[in-house]
């Protein structure tokens, strides 16, 4: 698809994320008809305009590290107050690129599969808010690993902007593991490889919800909650947190760290 | 049942020893802190390095504030990066590169008591939001973050009714209390004795005027039935030793009304 020409950015109302998340629900039933509400991108009272004026376009992204820069840039116009935590920007946000985003089926209509509907509408009253339903918002899961992480977290950057995966999902799981930039780099540098691209096989104990096997994510993650009642491991540096991993990490070393 | 044991020597911050207020900006921008830290009698190394960090759900800063004898508050406090009334964590650690923690408090909120002048500490936080047709909503967050009572921005001085109107909190106050003990005990099955955990503030405040032990405090009934039943009957009686004590609510509601 062609970029089209930049349009302000404004933020969803409670009324405009009602509409967006009725026509997510019709394609959820099967409506795959029913026409996009276009409406909530400009029209009173779906949403309202942001000051000062920024403007993006529609544009596809070709990963989460093209999506996270662009929007960094873009929001970087505007107070850190006006888009950390505004549900009603991101939904903007969500609609605005839902086309660009969605997964179609061999019909081209879109497709939600599994993805809900905070995957582009965050509803501020849906029961159970949370940063992880937060940061299943395929965007502001983009912009957050690109401007927290950068290119520590250059798996999840190279991952297309409407993917999770397993060891994204480890990660967001819990906040106070996201929100560490050295937990984060470590689990880079424990269970991905650059050389290939890819994570090391074996690392998430198989299958989404994953099974504790030694020195796998999920003992990393177990392992992480123990040292905090030790350690500040919010605080540490991926280095420093790796002297502390015990044995059945070593096979998932960098080999760097190995020979030490 | 989830307990955290603490196993190390690691001593504990308590609402006796640090306070901390959140400080709104005055030209709308990002709010700022100040803490007040008291650790002397926790006899800790006066080289021991200080740090608060602030947090809400997926972001977080860091402040490194001196050392145990030394405190330096930064001259920058302002929680740009942060969306939301924040938790603070106030660390002490080893005056080394190992960063071992010597003292810790958790999920410090900022003060805001909505039980009255006795409560030790602030358990919920005060947010103004958008929330349509909705006066006010209770939003648990995530495990680690403070409960937030939401009040809706578009009525003119709703933050002042929730702090001042005896109508609107007899009616309000009882039911964020009732949702509160309901997840802990409900849903979360929170332990009452650990003092680590995260309701403990919460236990150790409804103890100031309902001192009934809670049924779970010695383990929760393998009877599903009855263990609802029996926290429940529970969690009805110090939201009426709460109303009661705290805000003699029906009596305040109608003098309101009148």
């Amino acid at each position: 698809m062609t970029d089209t020409q930049p349009q302000p950015i404004r933020q969803l109302t409670p009324q405009g994320i009602a509409a967006a998340k009725e026509y997510l629900a019709a394609l959820r039933g099967g409506r795959v008809d029913t026409p996009f509400p276009a409406a909530v991108l400009t029209d009173v009272p779906y949403s309202e305009p942001i000051e000062p004026a920024v403007s993006v376009a529609a544009r596809d992204f070709a990963n989460r590290r093209e999506a996270g820069r662009y929007l960094k840039f873009w929001l970087g116009h505007l107070p850190a107050s006006q888009v950390i935590g505004n549900a009603g920007l991101w939904s903007w946000l969500g609609m605005f690129y839902f086309d660009r985003l969605v997964d179609r089926d061999d019909n081209g209509h879109p497709s939600l599969g599994r993805n809900p509907d905070v995957a582009y509408v965050i509803d501020p009253a849906a029961e159970g808010r949370g940063s992880r339903r937060h940061f299943a918002h395929r965007l502001l899961l983009a912009y957050e690993t690109y401007t927290r992480h950068g290119e520590n977290a250059w798996f999840m950057l190279e991952q297309p902007v409407n993917s999770v995966g397993q060891l994204a999902d480890r990660l967001i799981g819990a906040p106070a593991l996201f929100r560490s930039r050295g937990i984060v780099n470590l689990a880079h540098l424990l269970y991905t490889d650059r050389a290939t691209g890819r994570t090391k096989r074996g690392f998430g104990g198989g299958g989404l919800e994953g099974q504790r096997r030694a020195g796998n994510l999920m003992r990393f993650i177990d392992v992480i909650d123990q040292l905090y009642m030790t350690y500040d491991v919010y605080g540490m540096t991926a280095e420093e947190l790796l002297k502390l991993l015990p044995a059945e990490f070593d096979r998932w070393r960098p080999v760097a760290a190995r020979s030490e | 049942m989830i307990r955290e044991f603490n196993y190390t020597r690691r001593r504990r911050i308590t609402a006796r020893h640090v306070q901390i207020e959140r400080v709104e900006s005055e030209d709308g921008g990002a709010s700022s802190f100040d803490a007040t830290l008291q650790l002397d009698e926790l006899g800790l190394p006066p080289d021991a390095l200080l740090e608060i960090e602030a947090s809400r759900e997926r972001q977080a800063m860091r402040f490194r504030w001196g050392t145990v004898g030394n405190p330096q508050p930064p001259a920058d406090r302002e929680l740009s990066d942060i969306a939301g009334p924040p938790n603070f964590r106030v660390m002490v650690l080893t005056p080394d590169s190992s960063r071992q923690i010597l003292a810790l408090a958790n999920r410090i909120a900022p003060q805001w008591n909505p039980g009255g002048e006795a409560a030790a500490q602030a358990l919920v936080h005060l947010d103004e939001e958008d929330l349509g047709q909705e006066v006010w909503r209770l939003d648990l967050g995530e495990t680690g973050d403070a409960p937030v009572l939401k009040v809706n921005r578009n009525i003119d001085g709703i933050s002042h009714a929730v702090r001042n109107d005896p109508a609107f909190r007899s009616l309000v106050f009882p039911e964020v209390l009732r949702s509160v003990l309901n997840q802990a005990l409900l849903v979360q099955e929170a332990d009452p004795n650990d003092d680590e955990g995260y309701w403990y503030g919460w236990f150790g405040f409804v103890n100031q005027f309902y001192p009934q032990e809670c049924p779970a405090a010695a383990g929760y009934d393998p009877d599903a039935e009855k263990r609802q039943a029996d926290l429940r009957e529970w969690i009805d009686g110090a939201v009426r030793a709460f109303t009661d004590t705290r805000f003699n609510a029906s009596k305040l509601y109608a003098e309101a009304r009148r």
